[in-house]
């Protein structure tokens, strides 16, 4: 029997398993059982195992038991004084019929696709299930399900899925409710048993789920608001951006990009202010920029200033544009049907450098600035101002001596057909736009023209752009421009040779990365990422009456 | 924290059973890659070590403890949408403990506390616990449980549960708040992601009659933002905190159905999930970028409904477990406007159309260990067209191999 128990207790310790179904059953007694293979058969003493069939019937004895093991694990146990038969072992229906005495119960579940174990009384359909049956010897059937589900219906045709913990009792007159079995039963199971651990830790995991949905949501949201990303150098950016109303005249617009590896913050503003009150809704102030030029009307507001600011935090690069009233000018030079529009009396746009190296170069402080900051480039065109009924076109430089010098100085009639035809009358050139120096100027490029250079750092075809100016008096002014995806890819972009940074707004639906560095910048950088429409804000902000299509 | 999880995850299985601690578990490690559209993730993996040690003093007492510890070497599909490189592994650790007491009458109550860690890697350069959306989640929980019948022919077992989730970005706070005073920012609040959540939820399970199961889940969860503040239109942040309400719905029928004579025999259960979910926010958006500049009220608030048919098929004379799931949802954003492709905004709200099909086999290798492959397939398509810092229109797929070792 030793020997029997060892090869039986790898059946009995396995779990519900797949592998390798057969359709034999093998039962193995101990003590006082007989068997037979058919009602018409004699019943004969069984001592060893054997493999038992459809048809055939089992009872024990007193103080006597028998085993009833199935390829997929499964395994029933008799009691004593059991009679127990098997009708059907096939793979559509196992058939067992417990007769009277009492049965044990361990179903897999995968011998049959139906699993029917029926009494007098009752026909139990299993479902992966432990459970006792007791058949009295009137056919009164007791049941207690330890775990798992059982399917009962009674001769009545009432049915009742039976689970875990749960009693059912079915007479010849039908069944009563099951009930579940009192914590002092002893079939109660235990409080953190296996089976119940599992459906615990299902049920919390189903509604921690819903937690770890939202924190992944929460940084999904951050993406969607463009909040973190990647630069083009491979670094992780956190980007914020606010919009600020210093009053109901202006508003700025705030951002910073961070990277916390490398310890650094760069960020910058945007300053828009107005003449008058601008409405709450942000969205409606292009209309007014739009309104400042060539309108037939008097505008009822227009900008008064616009600043770009960028800044590592040591060292900064701003950009200023200083707008006078809008006045009427006859703009007739422009087509015959235009006549008199409103246009800013002047625009004064001023590039201007800071930081602690910047103070110490030539020039540092001058112009009321302070200290540490110093005009790099300045453009400047009003009307009628400096030149009577004309507008006057002035583009200063830093020169070989650190001041502020003149390059080009055009002006323009701006109702004299001819005049507009040619592009103004050109009064400075230094850079040799002309074709030449101006005769009259002494300071012709030697001290006064910069060197610029443009360069496609990743090669045509992909958005990134750099500009040098190399100035006279030995400082330069890198500002590279980058479209970028998320992923710090740089984009490819319809490169139009003709125009290389007018196709980077042009896009205008990527990060624009702003890489701005000097000689002055002792080594630092500058580095944001924004939204490209403040460059395009800015472009629009700075285009001037040449190069405007009126319509 | 992450020590004491794994070291005791490890020790899990040889934990003298003779102690009266009952261990189940499993191991399950994977190898695999994703896609995303026509990018490809490098090939890489994930780990889940999952423990419970359950020790029962009685039928009316017992204690759980759970851990988990799992670690993957990817971006999950919708973080891949968010942007940045293919590249992230995250390490989640997350212990637990349970009490269970149960009463007379089918009524138990189960008490628990928890704490989880997650630390993300999202660039190869990014130092383990320097993740900016490392967090810390502090659990506990209160389940009522009854289990009872419905009629005469149908076990029944409910919860109501209340679980409290307070969670901590340790690393994230807003630039503004870092940086604001010298900038003269505005203040959206410093710690804006981290939350309080109060869940109520309900959970009924209904074991049906001709081998079908239907289950029925409702919760209710009340979101503080402690540290973030309400923007306004003007771009304000007020003084009041963002506070959201999620609401969810979930219905699911199962049924079991008689085995297919084919292939030594397959038994098919076709499953079925419905479910709903809003969430209203009183938070606000507003677009500062200066082209389309627009202010959004509610902005997060959203209607979500979304269909599951799945289906398992065990092919009994092998061992091998197909499962088959198939997933369709739709999202309405009820205030956010869909973006053309430029930026500017449409008149239509924002909806986001998901479907995803995933394929799973697994084949016993031996007792308790099977191999295993993944597949999935997913795709979203939206009516926002506005794509520079999110992905609302793609299609993603991946596939894993591994084993998975039950204990």
């Amino acid at each position: 029997m030793k020997a029997l128990h060892l090869v039986l207790l790898p059946l009995l310790a396995a779990q519900p398993c797949l592998g390798a179904v057969t359709q034999d059953i093998i039962m193995a007694p101990e003590g006082k059982v007989e068997a037979r293979t058919g009602p018409a058969a004699a019943w004969v003493p069984v001592e060893n195992k054997v493999r038992i069939a459809a048809g055939a019937e089992i009872r024990t004895g007193n103080d006597s038991k028998a085993g009833v093991f199935f390829p997929d694990g499964s395994r029933f146990m008799l009691g004593n004084n059991t009679l127990f038969s098997v009708d059907a072992t096939g793979k559509k229906k196992a058939g067992f019929q417990l007769k009277f005495g009492r049965l044990k119960a361990a179903v897999a579940g995968y011998f049959s696709s139906r699993f029917e174990v029926r009494t007098p009384s009752a026909v139990c359909a299993v479902r992966g299930t432990e459970f006792d049956l007791d058949v009295a010897k009137d056919g009164g059937t007791e049941m207690n399900v330890s775990e798992g589900l059982v399917e009962v219906n009674d001769s009545k045709g009432a049915m009742a899925v039976v689970s875990s913990e749960e009693r059912i009792k079915v007479g010849m007159d039908g069944m009563t409710p099951p009930e579940t079995v009192s914590l002092k039963d002893e079939s109660a199971g235990l409080a953190a048993r296996p089976m119940a651990v599992r459906q615990e830790t299902a049920r919390e995991r189903t509604r921690t789920m819903l937690e770890e949905l939202r924190n992944r949501e929460l940084k999904a949201n951050e993406a969607q608001l463009g909040k973190d990303s990647i630069d083009a150098f491979g670094k992780r950016v956190r980007i914020e951006e606010y919009l600020l109303r210093p009053s109901n005249k202006e508003f700025k617009l705030l951002f910073l990009s961070r990277r916390a590896e490398e310890g650094r913050l760069d960020w910058g503003h945007l300053i828009e202010r107005f003449q008058n009150k601008i409405p709450d809704d942000i969205s409606q102030v292009g209309g007014i920029i739009n309104g400042m030029y060539f309108s037939k009307t008097a505008p009822v507001n227009w900008m008064k200033y616009f600043e770009v600011y960028l800044t590592n935090t040591i060292d900064s690069v701003k950009e200023t544009i200083d707008f006078g009233n809008p006045v009427s000018i006859d703009f007739s030079g422009y087509g015959a049907g235009v006549g008199s529009r409103y246009y800013p009396s002047s625009i004064d746009y001023k590039q201007i450098l800071s930081g602690p190296g910047v103070a110490l170069a030539v020039g540092a402080g001058t112009g009321g600035l302070n200290a540490d900051e110093r005009a790099q480039f300045q453009q400047t065109q009003d009307y009628n101002s400096s030149t009577a009924g004309q507008f006057t076109f002035t583009q200063k430089v830093v020169n070989a001596s650190g001041a502020l010098a003149v390059l080009e100085k055009t002006t323009l009639n701006p109702a004299d057909l001819a005049d507009v035809s040619a592009g103004g009358t050109n009064i400075t050139d230094n850079a040799g736009l002309w074709g030449g120096p101006y005769p009259s100027d002494p300071d012709y490029s030697a001290t006064i023209n910069p060197v610029t250079t443009e360069v496609y750092p990743s090669g045509p075809g992909k958005a990134d752009f750099m500009v040098t100016s190399t100035y006279e008096d030995g400082s330069t002014l890198s500002s590279r421009k980058l479209l970028v995806l998320n992923d710090g890819k740089i984009m490819d972009t319809t490169f139009n040779p003709a125009d290389p940074a007018g196709s980077f707004v042009k896009e205008g639906s990527f990060n624009l990365e702003l890489a701005v560095t000097s000689n002055l910048f002792q080594g630092r950088n500058i580095d944001v990422l924004i939204a490209p429409e403040i460059l395009s804000q800015q472009k629009s902000a700075t285009t001037t009456a040449d190069s405007f299509a009126i319509r | 924290m992450k020590r004491l999880i794994i070291v005791s995850l490890l020790c899990a299985p040889w934990i003298a059973d003779a102690k009266g601690v009952e261990v189940t578990g499993k191991l399950d490690l994977y190898g695999g890659q994703y896609f995303f559209g026509s990018r490809s993730g490098a090939f890489n993996g994930y780990g889940i070590l999952d423990a419970q040690l359950a020790k029962s003093y009685s039928t009316s007492s017992g204690l759980i403890v759970s851990a988990r510890s799992v670690y993957t070497g990817f971006k999950q599909v919708n973080e891949l949408s968010g942007g940045g490189t293919l590249f992230q592994q995250s390490l989640d650790d997350s212990i637990g403990a349970k009490w269970i007491k149960r009463y007379e009458g089918g009524y138990s109550l189960k008490p628990r506390i928890g704490v989880k860690n997650e630390l993300f890697r999202e660039t190869k350069d990014e130092k383990w616990g320097e993740g900016l959306y490392d967090f810390n989640r502090y659990e506990a929980g209160l389940t009522l449980e009854r289990k009872t019948r419905l009629g005469l022919s149908t076990p029944w077992t409910y919860q109501f549960s209340w679980d409290f989730y307070d969670t901590r970005y340790t690393r994230f706070k807003s630039l503004a708040s870092q940086y604001g005073q010298e900038l003269a920012a505005p203040n959206p609040g410093s710690r804006v992601l981290d939350t309080f959540t109060n869940q109520f939820s309900y959970d009924s399970e209904l074991d049906l009659p001709g081998f079908m199961k239907a289950e029925i889940f409702a919760a209710v969860s009340l979101v503080d933002y402690p540290d973030q503040r309400v923007i306004n239109s003007a771009g304000a942040y007020l003084s009041s905190k963002r506070s959201d309400s999620y609401q969810a719905l979930n219905l699911g029928l199962s049924k079991r159905l008689n085995d297919l004579d084919a292939l030594g025999r397959i038994r098919p259960v076709l499953g079925l999930t419905a479910g709903l979910a809003n969430l209203f926010s009183n938070q606000n958006h507003l677009d500062t970028d200066p082209k389309h500049l627009k202010y959004i009220g509610s902005y997060y608030d959203y209607l979500e409904t979304r269909l599951a048919p799945n289906a398992q098929f065990s092919f009994i004379s092998s061992g091998l477990v197909l499962r088959l799931g198939y997933e369709f949802a739709v999202r309405r954003y009820t205030d956010r406007l869909a973006q053309k492709a430029d930026g500017t905004y449409t008149q239509s709200r924002l909806s986001q159309y998901s479907s995803s099909a995933s394929l799973e086999a697994a084949y016993p290798l031996a007792h308790s260990l099977d191999l295993k492959l993944q597949g999935n397939w997913a795709a979203s398509y939206s009516n926002n067209r506005y794509e520079q810092v999110y992905r609302y229109n793609y299609e993603s797929s991946m596939y894993f191999a591994g084993l998975e070792w039950r204990f």
